[in-house]
């Protein structure tokens, strides 16, 4: 069951009736319930025994470091020796199905060299339904407990829910064990909650179906089609970020609106991230609840390392206060992409998302100096829109280019496409007018369809603007008129029915973060 | 909070109302273009049609009224397999009850698990049926064989909701076919007479084609209507020794369950086609064929007791109105036609007068079937120069007899490849 499909829909309006027709105190059993049955009709059920087995392990960890005594220090040794074993057990666990990759391909190459050596499984490893995300839960309730930020929890079921909690199953976000211990709380039938959850989720099919559904269109062709080259693949490459960004954003406006109609507010997942002026202030605004679990738990553990402080501190002796900082931020960064690039499940990632994100920040970072130098010698405005409009698009293009790792296959395909679109800009490649000559139409999309994306562009960019001015467009649109209210749902709704990419025949993609 | 649920209830109905109002915008209206004036018929029907295009288009119930005075309905439709002509027929049977109806055979189907026809075909079978328990039935056997299952025959929006960019004048204003059902073509094609014959049987393999086939037989004995398995004829080609076996054995299962059979391709020098003149394309009949499909249709219509109505007011004065309505509905359908001789044929008729002006009268008759159509048509020729032209090699108008009005008019391009004049 994809949560765009009609069937959700359905789960969701009886699982909301059954909900709410619990009893208060009772109602994260219920909860529980639905997790369960939807976990079963999205995924293999038996597969369901993984996230049993994360809890078991957060359970009975959890547990021993709530009974021992810290101040002994014997104790204390065992503490961090049950919590390390419950941690490295669930990144296994998520190397052994997810990061498959990691050891499937070197296993292969090996094999091929030296037949002796065991080959690579010929069945493919199951994994369970949203598995990066709840793995990422676990190790942060295991160190939250073991920090003491967090009380461990003692029912094994309510453990259970936290990781199950069926509507962060799809595509995040990460919750932190504090934050989301609202699913514990029974709260009454109130239809506000409804409503606004219903306006997120009709948001996200909007964002889904109109238009991440049609600009994946032109780039699967681009892609797919070597008649699609020259400026189609810069083209291509400029609208990427726009699919998956409305693609991610889509399915978690689904997934927060879902759990706002339970009365669960969960995390934010973005903020406005194609307005950053600057990558860092993208990876601020963009995965956020991915972003700040790294920080909280790989970034800053590492900086407070007892190494990381001694390296910081000869490089202050050596070459000054600001090359102390960089070396610390260095080795914290340093950490903090590649757990970002590995979580993603495949070595293009660990390239592409890790490594040329650390390059790029750390480069910025580095040279930050010269350039408020180069920018006072020059008198550039930095608060003028001009120059603020050119750091977002330089932002945006950085964005594209690591993109390339996302839409290839591999880290040679993405390094052949980037090599495709450098020589696609020869002057006898680059024909603008191919644009304009009609070929889109070989990407199955009209010139109704066009219109379309632009105009869902603007509406998107349009809450975009709201946001930064004055917060979410639907809390705006709540404080309007009656008419103007359901003017503007109502019409939402049909931009959604009639021009989503649904239907018989149709296969709507799935969502690009589903399958961490 | 109850003011508020209100609020909600209410603007969940007007949700609901827009979504029933933009499915039934959306959906394709060919359904409900070609049977809704079967569903609200003011008279009984003695004689119904089904099947696929080949009979859409060879039984010509204004025709058979014009000159029999026979009263029918054609209710067949592209691509139908003999499924849905099954649930079409017992929807049919549940409002009117016939003394003859006229099954296809050519889409009886002796495979297994397949519905022998497209999605959108199905569609145009089964839209147009009320949403009941036969409809139901007729969509719980077709999801089988399409993705989207129940709700992509049931809901028009899910259906449909993409053809805006498909939309056409049907869409706006719900016009009917007031052809009864039947799509008569205009256009002349030559095709080659069937020539090699066979008596021989092949046994009928028990597919679900047959099955139904079966089930229909049964459903016209039980309703004491005549069934009467009706082959259309066909080209040479498609006239193998395998499908006149399979025709025989049909007819042999037909006689069996108390059923008739005309297997035209049988008779066809008794009809007097003439595959020089009566197609209309490389499968179907043009007017001229269906006419002679009609004669004998009508003639074995009235050996098996059906009437003439034409002197029952019951039957003459709603058959009346509707034949004028439909001579309208022609003239306005000219604007779809392609090419000259598909024009001036759908032009004739009536007291129209019909004037073609024309660049290079020596390319006139380079068109196939553009002689036989100016013998019948016979319009007024005129030699034209690039003023009365403007740009093109040919000009038909279509006037009214009775005042000289402009009824119609079209321009057409001389294709020296093709030797056709198609429209500009």
């Amino acid at each position: 069951m994809t949560i765009t499909s009609l069937y959700f829909l359905i789960f969701t309006v009886a699982a909301a009736a059954l909900y709410y027709i619990t009893p208060v105190k009772k109602q994260w059993m219920t909860l529980l319930f639905l997790s369960v049955v939807f976990y079963c009709l999205s995924a293999a059920p038996f597969t369901i025994i993984f996230v049993l087995l994360s809890t078991v392990t957060a359970y009975f960890s959890s547990m021993y470091i709530s009974g021992g005594n810290p101040a002994v220090s014997g104790q204390d040794k065992n503490r961090s020796r049950v919590i390390a074993l419950a941690v490295i057990f669930n990144v296994l666990l998520w190397f052994i199905c997810k990061g498959s990759a990691y050891w499937i391909q070197p296993l292969s190459f090996l094999h091929a060299r030296i037949p002796a050596l065991p080959g690579a499984p010929s069945v493919s490893i199951p994994a369970a339904l949203g598995m990066s995300y709840y793995t990422c839960q676990v190790i942060g309730y295991l160190l939250d407990c073991y920090w003491g930020t967090a009380k461990p929890q003692k029912n094994f079921f309510k453990l259970f829910l936290f990781l199950l909690f069926f509507p962060q199953l799809t595509t995040g976000p990460i919750s932190r064990y504090n934050d989301l211990q609202t699913i514990y709380d029974g709260r009454p039938f109130d239809i506000s909650k409804i409503e606004r959850g219903a306006q997120r989720i009709l948001w996200g099919f909007f964002k889904k179906l109109v238009l991440a559904e049609r600009i994946s269109l032109i780039v699967n062709t681009v892609d797919n089609n070597d008649r699609f080259s020259g400026v189609w693949l810069w083209a291509a490459l400029l609208i990427y970020p726009m699919q998956l960004y409305s693609d991610f954003s889509g399915s978690v406006d689904i997934v927060l609106g879902l759990a706002e109609v339970f009365g669960i507010d969960l995390p934010e997942n973005f903020n406005n991230p194609l307005m950053s002026t600057t990558s860092q202030e993208f990876w601020q605004r963009w995965h956020m609840t991915l972003g700040n679990w790294a920080k909280d738990y790989i970034m800053y553990p590492v900086l407070k390392n007892e190494k990381t402080l001694a390296l910081s501190s000869l490089a202050k002796k050596k070459f000054g206060k600001r090359a102390g900082k960089l070396v610390s931020l260095g080795i914290g960064m340093f950490f903090t992409w590649l757990v970002m690039g590995i979580w993603h499940g495949n070595y293009k990632y660990i390239l592409g998302c890790g490594i040329y994100y650390y390059i790029i920040m750390l480069s910025y970072e580095a040279l930050s100096p010269v350039l408020k130098r180069i920018n006072r010698f020059l008198k550039v405005n930095e608060q003028a829109f001009s120059w603020v409009l050119f750091k977002r698009i330089r932002t945006y293009f950085v964005l594209c280019v690591y993109m390339v790792f996302f839409r290839a296959d591999g880290i040679s395909g993405a390094f052949s496409m980037l090599k495709d679109l450098a020589l696609s800009l020869h002057p006898s490649n680059f024909n603008l007018w191919s644009l304009f000559n009609g070929s889109f139409t070989e990407t199955s999309l009209s010139l109704t369809d066009l219109n379309i994306i632009v105009i869902s562009l603007l509406l998107l960019l349009l809450a975009a603007l709201m946001r930064e001015k004055c917060g979410h467009a639907r809390d705006w649109i709540s404080s309007q008129g009656l008419v103007f209210r359901w003017i503007s749902w109502a019409g939402l709704f049909v931009l959604v029915i009639v021009f989503g990419k649904y239907g018989p025949g149709y296969h709507t993609a799935d969502f690009i973060y589903q399958g961490f | 909070m109850k003011k508020k649920i209100v609020s909600v209830i209410a603007f969940l109905s007007i949700i609901f109302v827009l979504t029933a109002f933009l499915g039934r915008f959306f959906a394709d209206k060919t359904s409900w273009y070609n049977k809704s004036e079967f569903f609200n018929a003011k008279t009984g029907f003695d004689a119904l049609f089904f099947g696929s295009s080949r009979m859409h288009e060879a039984a010509d119930p204004i025709y058979l009224w014009e000159n029999y005075g026979i009263a029918s309905y054609n209710l067949s439709s592209s691509g139908e397999s003999i499924q849905m002509t099954y649930y079409v027929l017992s929807e049919a049977l549940e409002n009117c009850h016939p003394k003859m109806v006229f099954v296809d055979a050519s889409k009886i189907s002796e495979e297994t698990g397949s519905i022998n026809s497209k999605y959108g075909f199905v569609h145009e079978s089964i839209d147009a049926l009320p949403l009941n328990k036969n409809k139901l039935e007729a969509i719980d056997y077709a999801r089988n064989f399409f993705e989207g299952g129940r709700l992509a025959f049931i809901s028009m929006l899910y259906a449909y909701h993409d053809r805006y960019d498909d939309l056409k004048e049907r869409d706006f204003t719900n016009t009917v076919n007031y052809d009864k059902g039947a799509y008569i073509m205009t256009s002349v094609m030559k095709r080659t007479m069937p020539d090699t014959f066979t008596d021989k049987v092949s046994p009928l393999k028990d597919g679900d084609g047959v099955r139904y086939y079966k089930r229909i037989l049964d459903l016209c004995r039980n309703q004491d209507v005549i069934c009467v398995l009706t082959d259309i004829p066909v080209n040479k080609a498609v006239y193998d020794e395998e499908r006149q076996m399979k025709l025989n054995a049909l007819k042999a299962l037909t006689e069996e369950k108390g059923g008739k059979t005309i297997l035209f391709n049988n008779i066809l020098n008794e009809i007097d086609m003439d595959y020089d003149h009566d197609f209309g394309d490389a499968s179907h009949l043009n007017f001229m064929g269906a006419k002679k499909v009609c004669d004998y249709l009508a003639g074995y219509m009235k050996e098996n007791g059906v009437k003439d109505h034409r002197d029952d007011p019951d039957y003459s004065v709603p058959w009346t109105e509707d034949i004028e309505k439909y001579k309208l509905q022609r003239i306005k359908m000219l604007d779809s036609k392609e090419e000259a001789v598909a024009y001036l044929f759908g032009a004739m008729g009536g007291d129209n007068e019909i004037s073609l002006y024309i660049r290079n009268r020596d390319d006139l008759l380079n068109q196939y079937g553009m002689d036989i159509c100016l013998e019948m048509v016979k319009p007024e020729i005129r030699d034209a120069g690039d003023e009365e032209l403007g740009g093109f090699d040919m000009k038909i108008e279509v006037r009214s007899g009775k005042d000289g009005s402009l009824l119609a008019g079209k321009s057409f391009e001389y294709n020296i490849y093709s030797g056709m004049f198609l429209a500009g």
